[in-house]
C-alpha cells in the first residue's frame, strides 16, 4: 500500500501548520517525519490518518492511488499509535487489542473464537501474552506502547501511523522498542510513517526521513543522504552538530575562517556572503609538524574521550572555537592531550545562503 | 524491626516528613469531634426522637396516608429529576470536555449557577414563569396544564436545583481525560455511538456515579425551591422534607422525626448502593491480577 500526500495545506487561524506539503511513501516503506516541535509533523500525520482535515481544496491523500478524502478515520483502516498510548483504561490488555475487531458491524465481525485467536497471536508477537488480563494501569510504559501497537495492528491496517511512539519512554526502553519496531515492520511489511523529534531515532529506524520545518518539508531522503548531504541550512543545523562560519564565496573558492577552499558542487549559485557548515567529524587533525595543505594551527582546549568518538574543543589562533571529532584509534596515534597544539583542516564543507 | 511495625502508626516516632504525635492527635481529634458534633449527634437525635414513644408510635407516624404520599411523591420527583440530570449532565459534559467553542467558559459558569442562587429564588423564578400570573400562566391554564402547585412544578424546581451535580463531576473528569481514547476508538473503526457507549461512558462511570449520588441526595432533600412551588397541599404536593416541616410546626415531634428518619434512611440506602457498586467494580478489576485499580 503506497501512501501519497499532494500539496497539503493546513491553517489554524492565521498561521499555517502545513504549507503546500507533498509526501510519497513507497509500499512497505518506513518513513520518519523529523522536525522540531511546531514544525507540523504531527499535523501531517493526523491528516494522513483522517483525524484532522486539510484546508478545503488543498490537495489530496492517496492510498494506493485512491483518494481517501471521502473516508472517515475509521474507514481508512489506519493503525494509529498515540504518543501517550491512549489505551482504554477500563479494558484489559486483551480487550484493548480486541477492540477494533469487536466493534465491527455484525456482518464483518469475526467470530468470538476467531477474535480470540487473532488477539492471542498479536499478543505473542508483542511478547505480552502473559499479561492479557492486566489493565493498562498495571503495565510499564514500554508494555503499554506495545499494547497500543498490537491494538493498531489488530485491524490489519493499510498503513501504520505512529505519533512520537517512543517519546514518553526512558532511554533504554526506547532503544529496545526502536529495534523491535523495525523488526515488526520488516516482518509485516506494512507501510509505516512515524513522527519524531529525535534525529538518532529517525536515522536509525526509518528507511527514509522527511525533515520538516515551519510547516514545510525541507528534505526527503535516506538517513545517509539527510546526514551527509543536507539540502538546506535547516537540515544541516538540525541533524548532528556543525561548526558554523560566515563565508565569502565566488565561482571557484569559498573563504571562511582561516581557510580558502574550493566551492562545493552543491553550493548555491553566484558569489557573495554564505554560511559555511563544517561537521566535527569532517575535520582532519594532525600533528603540527605535518603541515598538510590548508592545515592551520589550533590548541586543544578540552578533550572528551568517553565513548566511541573523541570530541575536541579546539581554539584557532584568532580564538574561534572549532569542534572536532575523531576516532579513539586516531587519537591514540596522535597521543592528543589538553593544551597541545595540532594542525586542523576541513575535509568536507557545505555552504548555504 | 517486627516489633516496631506492629505498633500502631500514630504511636510511632514521626518520620522526617511527618508531624509530631501531638499535632497528629490534635488533627484527628478535631476531625472526629467536628463530625460527631455536626453529623453523628444530629443523626442519632433524629432516630432517638422518632422512636421516643416506641416502635408503635413510629409505625403509626410513618404509615399515615400523608406521610406515605409524601414518600411516594419524593421518590417520584427524584426518579424523574435524577435521570433527566444524568442525561443533561452527560450532554453538557461531553460538549464542554470534548469540543472547543466560543462561550465555553460562560457555559461552565452557568452550570454552577443553581449552586450559588438561593433555592427560594429558584422556586420564585418558576412561579414567575409558570404561575397563574406568570409569562406562560395564561397559556397553560387555557390548555388545563397545571405546573405550579402540582407535581410538574416540583419536578422542574428539583431538576433546576440539582442539575450541576452530575455535570460538574463529569466535566472535571472528561476535561482531565482529553480525547485521545475517543480518537483511538474512532481510528479503530468504531462509530461515534459505540465510542460513546464503549469508551467514554465506561471511563467516566465513577464520576457519573458520584454525580448521581450527590444529585440523588440533593433531589430527595431539596426544601427551599420545592417549598415555593409546592403550595403545601398535604397528600398531594407535599414532599417528604415539606411534610417534616409541617409536622414539626404542628408539634407532632414523633411524626416529624419519623418522617425525617425516613429521609435519613433514603440517604443511607443511596450511600450503601454506591459502595456496593464500587466494591463490585474493584473485585472485577482485581480479578485480572494482584494490583486492583483505584476507583478514580
Amino acid at each position: 500500500m503506497s501512501l501519497e500526500a499532494h500539496h497539503i495545506t493546513k491553517s489554524f487561524g492565521a498561521s499555517k501548520a502545513l504549507d503546500d506539503v507533498s509526501l510519497d511513501v513507497t509500499s512497505g516503506g518506513l518513513m520518519a517525519l523529523l522536525g522540531p516541535s511546531g514544525s507540523g509533523k504531527t499535523t501531517l500525520l493526523r491528516i494522513l490518518a483522517g483525524l484532522e482535515f486539510a484546508d478545503p481544496g488543498s490537495g489530496a491523500i492517496l492510498f494506493d492511488g485512491e483518494d481517501v478524502a471521502p473516508l472517515s478515520v475509521g474507514q481508512r483502516r489506519v493503525g494509529f499509535v498515540f504518543q501517550h498510548y491512549a489505551l482504554f483504561r477500563h479494558m484489559t490488555v486483551f480487550q484493548n487489542v480486541a477492540f477494533g475487531l469487536s466493534v465491527r458491524p455484525h456482518g464483518s465481525r469475526p467470530k468470538t473464537a476467531e477474535i480470540k485467536k487473532r488477539v492471542t497471536e498479536l499478543l505473542e508477537r508483542v511478547q505480552l501474552a502473559a499479561l492479557a488480563d492486566r489493565f493498562p494501569a498495571q503495565l510499564s510504559g514500554g508494555q503499554r506502547q506495545r499494547v497500543a501497537l498490537a491494538r493498531a495492528l489488530a485491524i490489519e491496517p493499510r498503513v501504520l501511523l505512529l505519533d512520537e511512539p517512543f517519546g514518553a519512554l526512558d532511554a533504554q526502553v526506547r532503544t529496545e522498542l526502536r529495534r523491535w519496531l523495525v523488526q515488526v515492520h520488516d516482518e509485516l511489511q506494512v507501510t509505516s510513517v512515524f513522527v519524531t523529534h529525535d534525529q538518532a531515532e529517525a536515522l536509525e529506524v526509518a528507511d527514509r526521513v522527511a525533515v520538516m520545518n515551519k510547516g514545510r518539508i525541507e528534505q526527503v531522503g535516506t538517513a545517509e543522504e539527510i546526514y551527509y548531504e543536507p539540502a538546506t541550512e535547516f537540515v544541516a543545523s538540525f541533524l548532528g552538530e556543525a561548526n558554523r562560519f560566515a563565508g565569502e564565496q565566488d565561482a571557484t573558492h569559498v573563504r571562511f575562517g582561516p581557510w580558502s577552499m574550493p566551492t562545493p558542487k552543491t553550493a548555491p549559485r553566484g558569489s557573495g556572503t554564505v554560511r559555511v557548515y563544517l561537521r566535527p567529524q569532517d575535520i582532519e587533525v594532525e600533528t603540527p609538524e605535518t603541515r598538510s595543505p590548508g592545515a592551520v594551527r589550533a590548541r586543544i582546549a578540552r578533550l572528551h574521550a568517553a565513548g566511541p568518538v573523541v570530541k575536541l574543543e579546539t581554539a584557532l589562533d584568532d580564538g574561534t572555537v572549532l569542534w572536532v571529532e575523531l576516532s579513539q584509534r586516531r587519537q591514540a596515534a596522535l597521543s592528543l592531550r589538553e593544551g597541545a597544539l595540532v594542525g586542523v583542516f576541513p575535509r568536507n564543507w557545505r555552504t548555504y545562503r | 524491626m517486627a516489633k516496631i511495625a506492629s505498633i500502631p502508626k500514630i504511636l510511632r516516632a514521626p518520620g522526617p516528613l511527618e508531624e509530631p504525635p501531638a499535632v497528629r492527635w490534635l488533627l484527628i481529634a478535631t476531625t472526629l469531634a467536628f463530625l460527631g458534633l455536626f453529623l453523628f449527634v444530629p443523626l442519632a437525635a433524629v432516630f432517638f426522637e422518632a422512636f421516643r414513644k416506641g416502635v408503635g408510635a413510629f409505625w403509626t407516624a410513618v404509615t399515615r396516608p400523608e406521610t406515605l404520599s409524601a414518600v411516594r411523591l419524593t421518590l417520584l420527583v427524584t426518579a424523574i429529576a435524577v435521570p433527566l440530570n444524568a442525561a443533561f449532565g452527560l450532554v453538557a459534559a461531553w460538549s464542554i470536555g470534548k469540543f472547543q467553542f466560543p462561550g465555553k467558559r460562560l457555559l461552565i459558569t452557568l452550570i454552577d449557577l443553581p449552586l450559588s442562587v438561593s433555592p427560594i429564588i429558584s422556586g420564585l423564578v418558576f412561579v414567575l414563569v409558570f404561575g397563574a400570573r406568570g409569562w406562560l400562566g395564561p397559556w397553560l391554564s387555557d390548555h388545563e396544564i397545571k405546573v405550579i402547585f402540582a407535581t410538574p412544578g416540583l419536578v422542574i424546581a428539583t431538576v433546576f436545583v440539582t442539575f450541576p451535580y452530575v455535570a460538574r463531576e463529569l466535566v472535571a473528569h472528561l476535561d482531565e481525560q482529553g480525547t485521545d481514547a475517543e480518537q483511538a476508538s474512532l481510528s479503530l473503526g468504531a462509530s461515534g455511538w459505540s465510542t460513546f457507549w464503549r469508551v467514554t461512558l465506561p471511563s467516566a462511570k465513577w464520576a457519573l456515579l458520584y454525580g448521581l449520588v450527590l444529585c440523588n441526595a440533593r433531589a430527595m432533600g431539596e426544601f427551599g425551591a420545592v417549598s415555593v412551588v409546592s403550595g403545601h397541599i398535604r397528600g398531594e404536593t407535599n414532599t417528604l422534607p415539606l411534610e417534616v416541616e409541617i409536622l414539626y410546626n404542628e408539634y407532632d415531634f414523633v411524626g416529624a422525626f419519623a418522617a425525617a428518619s425516613l429521609l435519613a434512611l433514603l440517604a443511607v440506602v443511596t450511600l450503601f448502593v454506591k459502595s456496593i457498586v464500587e466494591r463490585h467494580e474493584e473485585r472485577l478489576l482485581a480479578r485480572g491480577s494482584g494490583i486492583p485499580e483505584g476507583p478514580r
